[in-house]
């Protein structure tokens, strides 16, 4: 998303600071929003790498799926 | 296999909705202390799953290299809403998830995840306190 971590998206959403809208089962922000807060928090650091990089896709895996402790091993 | 309560398929197929409700809740948009009580009902609906699993005698397998997991950036210590003595309970409880992933049995994961629920609460709960809002962890 614009080059932006989701997980630096999902903060600002979860503390107010940039609006998020629910649809369905997903969320929706303008992208005049978050351009605008990049754009706050370039000026505010005078430079422009603090684009976060993308998130390891690693990342958000471990601890996420409880299925993966079940052995179906002699199951097949 | 048979389709059976307490079969294999059905704790399994218990621990997968789980799943998608936890994964739903750590990448979730919830605004504060919403965003808390989602990630603290998501982790009760695992401990319940992962117990039902444990009667059910569903064979465990670890899982090797989860210790230190992080669940999510926003979540990790630095800029987070509300008082940091509750987020330190939940630092430590996302830490034995870790463990208890590369550990011994269901059981323990789900008391892992107990402690998980009630320490998220707790946050929520603190911000519900209009005072506590300001304060970071």
């Amino acid at each position: 998303m614009l080059g932006v971590n989701p997980s630096t998206v999902r903060y600002w959403v979860s503390t107010g600071r940039l609006s998020a809208e629910k649809r369905g089962r997903g969320w929706v922000v303008k992208r005049d929003d978050l351009e605008t807060i990049m754009a706050q928090r370039r000026r505010r650091a005078g430079r422009p790498q603090l684009v976060e990089p993308l998130a390891d896709p690693g990342e958000q895996r471990k601890g996420l799926s409880m299925l993966d402790s079940i052995d179906f091993s002699d199951d097949a | 296999m048979s389709d059976e309560f307490g079969s294999v398929q059905e704790a399994a197929m218990h621990v997968r909705r789980a799943d998608a409700r936890w994964q739903a809740a750590v990448h979730g948009f919830d605004p504060y202390p919403d965003r808390l009580r989602r990630l603290a009902e998501a982790a009760e609906g695992e401990r319940k799953a992962l117990l039902f699993a444990d009667l059910c005698n569903v064979r465990w397998k670890p899982q090797p290299g989860a210790r230190g997991l992080r669940l999510a950036a926003e979540l990790d210590p630095g800029d987070r809403i509300g008082p940091e003595k509750l987020w330190v309970k939940f630092d430590k409880a996302l830490d034995q998830l870790g463990v208890a992933l590369e550990g011994d049995g269901f059981a323990e994961l789900a008391a892992v995840f107990g402690s998980l629920s009630a320490a998220a609460t707790e946050i929520a709960d603190a911000l519900d306190q209009p005072d506590e809002i300001s304060k970071t962890g």
